[in-house]
């Protein structure tokens, strides 16, 4: 599927996988979505996103070794692919022409 | 592993798709693992507890099932496929039910109604059946039954019995027992108060924790024999007739002619053992008289109540002449008082009630099934157009869901009236904790009235209206509210209405008879012109005092120029009378009979009902003194039961006796008297016994009178006063009113079930009306065409009226078998009530017959009036 735009959870899913630097998986990602934005996402929203987007081959992921804190189950790290890099600079450049010039630059006081 | 944790993970695995299971339950293990540690696993419990339910809430809300289902297909995101619940669906359904204001209002009032019952009901069966005492321990009081196992009723606690589980038992903390009784509180301006007494144990009253307004609790020393009388009052008592005043402690009052020291007042909210507002001490050991006697405890800390039950039995049959027919029962404290026969009959009244609802749903649901079909093109439209059914279905679900809700509000609001009124009915005579009223319990009970309402009525339409191949839904269009399916549906659903009619009317009708049965037999009497009173004696008259009273009161009220004859007795026509266990000894063989009533006639109470003997002879005076020679009367019924030869004159009877009395003397039969009902409400007269009273502390008076009741009334009173000023009269009334309460209250039980048969007919007849009238409406092209093809008005008619029968016959069919079988199940039930009569069915199938007829008329001349050009014309 030729994916043009990303939706508001999926874009925050993306960037929060980058922001997890390669440690990507459903705890962290929600974990940096809601530290760095300070918004509750839900946690089914989360994970029905990710599959999503890894379904539309933007992202990948792969499953690491048993853990014994978890169950003994495995985690599922996921990973950016290049047509989500792709369709992130596009959004961002999107995003940044829309907002340029309209003086609603955060004020510090 | 908490409960919470367990209930997490199971919700987990549940809501979760097989491929997405492991990943997300290992990331909740293992923020579940981090949050125990820093916060303790209570906290992290709780977490995970809201986590899951949070995620389960979610998963339903992106639309993704939760049930059946391997991998996760996720749907795009879309605005248009909202939660099924959304403000939109809302909007259109409120919006719908304004437009069509007609069908709203049936629909509401016909739930509201059948809801509004059922909720009241509910409430007496919570209020009753989960009633809880308001004590700190309250959970721990249990209550002692005896029961005689052969005869099964209720027995009494005796005083070596009371003593041997006193003395033996250990599985009750506390043993304690009361006894409840009238008394009257005399102001000194002669003014009266009644009140709600009891003889409490010592031990009793403060194994509650009652903690007196003013004053102390029973000590001890209050209980001995010869201390000082004393008594407790009940705040409410104390404000209203003290005037609230702390001196009034340590003062005397007069009740029942006796002087009582008042020691302390107890809380207005406070009336254990029953709804008591006047406590004294006692303590059965040392008391003369023990009737009346009810045994409670408070379990010791680690027994129950089997345990206790076990022990009390073990006790029971240890003792030396035990009644091996005895059983105890240990029982929730507040169950005791409700009575298993209470539990069945409000159960068979909730199912009737249900089955109301059930109509009452039906009819909507056809009303429902009218409004989808007429919507079919459009339904059908927005499922090609890609809607999936659910959504449909639940947008249906929704709009009959706003009727449903608004008919909740409503009947919550009137079922929190009839509550009220039945909470002053029953205030007097019912249990302290027994409080009917509609709170958030009884509130979420309506909820679920209106989802299970909702569901009947909308679902089967919903799911009818979008089955079937969608290219033919779309070519029918409108046309296919004439189809097969929808007219099978409808039929169906006017079936099961006419069934559950029947059978509703038919239980009702039998139930109401067997209540409406509770009026007074007529026993021949002239009731009109006998007044009866209640004469009380003070516990402290002695018997010199007493004896006399029995033998010379009748002569000074015979004296008394409107009394033309006079008696007394402890037991009053129409009035329940208490049952023993009898042997008779008919020359060849001594024959036990089973529990049967005993009355105690005074001197003159034969004579001043005008009875006759109808064999041998009626009681005399001498008969009642202590030196004559026992004799009984029986009555007709007994020589029936037991008098194969029909002369009992000088057979002998005895009592069969209690553990604690000697076997009583036998007693001679020396006549027989006419039936007069000795147990009101039962079919038929009951074998009884009439036995001459010597000695009591309340007689009832009978009194054949002359002239205006007011007089005959304050004469009786005077010649009362005069013989004793101790006496205490009440319920100076005519014989006609005795009981007249008792019997309003059932009489309108059986009015209101008489009434819900009623409405189930008019519902059902409702029902068949519009069904009706909706098939003709659009069958109004295909009767046009018959009619322009020579169809005559009597044809068409036939048709209608023939089409009403045979839905009518399978629906009065499937009703007949649904109330014989309630009939068989309430044949199993602790309660008396009448059997179904085939002239019952017949008699309710003819009214449902002549209104489904009555129903089908209008619309049927509607469709012989179809004019064929008009009809061919419309489209």
């Amino acid at each position: 599927m030729n994916k043009e735009t990303l939706g508001d959870l999926e874009l925050l899913v993306l960037l929060g996988i980058l922001r997890c630097e390669g440690d990507a998986y459903g705890v962290t990602i929600t974990r940096a979505i809601r530290e760095r934005t300070g918004r509750e996402v839900t946690r089914a929203g989360v994970y029905v996103t990710l599959r999503r987007l890894e379904q539309q081959g933007l992202l990948g992921s792969h499953m690491s070794d048993p853990l014994p804190e978890r169950g003994g189950r495995a985690r599922r790290y996921y990973r950016v692919l290049e047509p989500g890099m792709q369709l992130l600079r596009r959004t961002r450049r999107d995003y940044q022409s829309m907002w340029s010039n309209l003086g609603l630059e955060e004020r510090t006081s | 592993m908490s409960a919470r944790r367990r209930i997490a993970w199971a919700v987990v695995r549940f809501v979760l798709p097989r491929d997405m299971r492991d990943e997300i339950e290992g990331d909740l293990r293992e923020e579940h693992g981090t949050r125990a540690r820093a916060e303790g696993s209570s906290s992290a419990d709780r977490w995970l507890f809201r986590a899951a339910l949070g995620l389960a809430a979610q998963m339903a809300s992106l639309r993704i099932p939760l049930v059946g289902r391997s991998s996760l297909r996720v749907p795009p995101l879309s605005p248009s496929r909202a939660w099924p619940l959304s403000l939109t669906d809302l909007k259109l359904a409120f919006r719908l039910a304004l437009r069509q204001p007609v069908l709203s209002a049936t629909s509401i009032a016909a739930l509201s109604v059948s809801m509004c019952l059922a909720i009241a009901g509910f409430s007496m069966v919570d209020a009753v059946l989960f009633a809880k005492l308001s004590l700190p321990n309250g959970e721990d009081f249990v209550y002692l039954r005896l029961t005689d196992r052969e005869s099964r009723q209720q027995r009494s606690t005796t005083v070596p019995i009371f003593r041997a589980w006193t003395e033996g038992g250990s599985a009750l903390e506390t043993l304690a027992a009361f006894r409840t009784r009238q008394a009257t509180l005399l102001m000194g301006d002669g003014l009266s108060r009644e009140l709600k007494a009891a003889d409490v144990t010592v031990n009793g009253l403060s194994s509650t924790g009652a903690a007196p307004v003013v004053g102390r609790l029973f000590t001890a020393e209050d209980a001995f024999p010869s201390a000082s009388p004393t008594m407790l009052l009940g705040e409410g008592i104390w404000r209203e007739q003290l005037g609230a005043d702390p001196e009034a402690v340590g003062r005397t009052v007069r009740v029942s002619g006796d002087v009582y020291t008042l020691v302390g007042v107890l809380p207005a909210d406070f009336a254990f053992p029953v709804n008591q507002d006047a406590w004294f001490p006692f303590d059965p050991l040392n008391s003369d008289s023990m009737k009346g006697l009810q045994a409670f405890g408070v379990l010791a800390p680690g027994s129950d109540r089997g345990a206790a039950e076990v022990e009390l039995q073990s006790i029971l049959e240890a003792q030396r002449d035990s009644d091996q027919r005895l059983a105890v029962e240990v029982l929730p404290y507040t169950r005791a008082f409700s009575g298993r026969g209470f539990a069945a009959f409000m159960t068979v009244v909730m199912v009737l009630l249900f089955a109301l609802l059930a109509v009452a749903a039906a009819n909507v649901a056809n009303l429902i099934l009218a409004r989808t079909a007429a919507r079919s093109g459009e339904i059908a439209v927005r499922t090609a157009l890609g809607a999936p059914r659910a959504s449909i279905v639940c947008q249906i679900f929704v709009e009959v869901l706003v009727l449903a809700a608004g008919a909740a509000a409503i009947a919550v609001v009137v079922a929190g009236r009839i509550v009220a009124w039945l909470r002053v009915l029953i205030a007097d005579a019912a249990p302290a904790w027994i409080e009917p009223r509609v709170d958030p319990g009884v509130v979420a009970f309506a909820a679920l009235l209106a989802l299970v309402a909702t569901a009947i009525a909308s679902l089967a339409p919903a799911l009818r209206s979008t089955r079937g191949d969608l290219d033919r839904r779309l070519r029918r269009g409108t046309a296919f509210t004439t189809g097969p399916g929808v007219g099978r549906l409808a039929d169906a659903l006017v079936f099961g209405q006419i069934a559950l009619s029947v059978a509703l009317l038919a239980v009702a009708a039998v139930l109401g008879r067997g209540l409406l049965g509770y009026q007074a037999v007529d026993v021949g009497i002239a009731e009109r012109e006998i007044l009866t009173a209640s004469l009380h004696l003070p516990a402290s008259m002695d018997t010199d005092d007493r004896e006399p009273i029995a033998r010379d009161l009748v002569d000074e009220l015979e004296a008394a120029p409107r009394i033309r004859r006079a008696g007394l007795t402890r037991t009053l026509p129409n009035r329940d009378a208490g049952r023993e266990g009898f042997e008779v000894d008919a020359s060849e063989e001594i024959r036990r009979v089973p529990d049967i009533h005993v009355a105690y006639p005074g001197p003159g109470f034969f004579d001043s009902l005008d009875l006759t003997p109808v064999q041998g002879r009626l009681l005399r005076p001498s008969d009642h003194d202590d030196q004559a020679p026992p004799v009984v009367v029986v009555n007709e019924a007994f020589v029936r039961a037991y008098v194969p030869s029909g002369d009992p004159v000088g057979l002998r009877l005895r009592s069969v006796g209690r553990p604690d009395e000697d076997l009583p003397a036998w007693k001679e039969i020396v006549g027989v008297v006419r039936d007069l009902d000795l147990s009101p409400g039962l079919p038929g007269q009951e074998p009884g016994v009439y036995i001459p009273t010597r000695d009591s502390n309340t007689y009832f008076v009978t009194a054949r009178f002359d002239g205006p009741v007011a007089e005959a009334a304050r004469e009786l009173r005077q010649v009362v006063a005069e013989h004793d000023g101790r006496i205490l009269v009440r319920d100076v009334q005519t014989l006609d009113r005795v009981g007249w309460e008792s019997r309003t209250l059932l009489r309108s039980v059986g009015t209101g079930l008489a009434a819900l048969g009623a409405m189930a007919v008019a519902l059902s007849v409702a029902g068949i009306y519009a069904i009706l009238a909706f098939s003709v409406e659009r069958r109004r092209r295909e009767i046009g065409v018959r009619v322009a093809l020579g169809a005559g008005s009597a044809t068409i008619i036939r048709a209608i009226v023939t089409m009403t029968a045979r839905r009518l016959a399978v629906g009065v069919t499937f009703g007949i078998a649904l109330a014989l079988l309630f009939d068989r199940v309430t044949a199993l039930l602790p309660i008396d009530v009448p059997r179904m009569a085939p002239v019952d069915l017949l008699l309710v199938c003819g009214l449902m017959l002549g209104a489904a007829v009555g129903a089908s008329w209008i619309p049927a001349r509607r469709a012989a009036s179809v004019e064929p050009a008009e009809a061919l014309r419309a489209t």
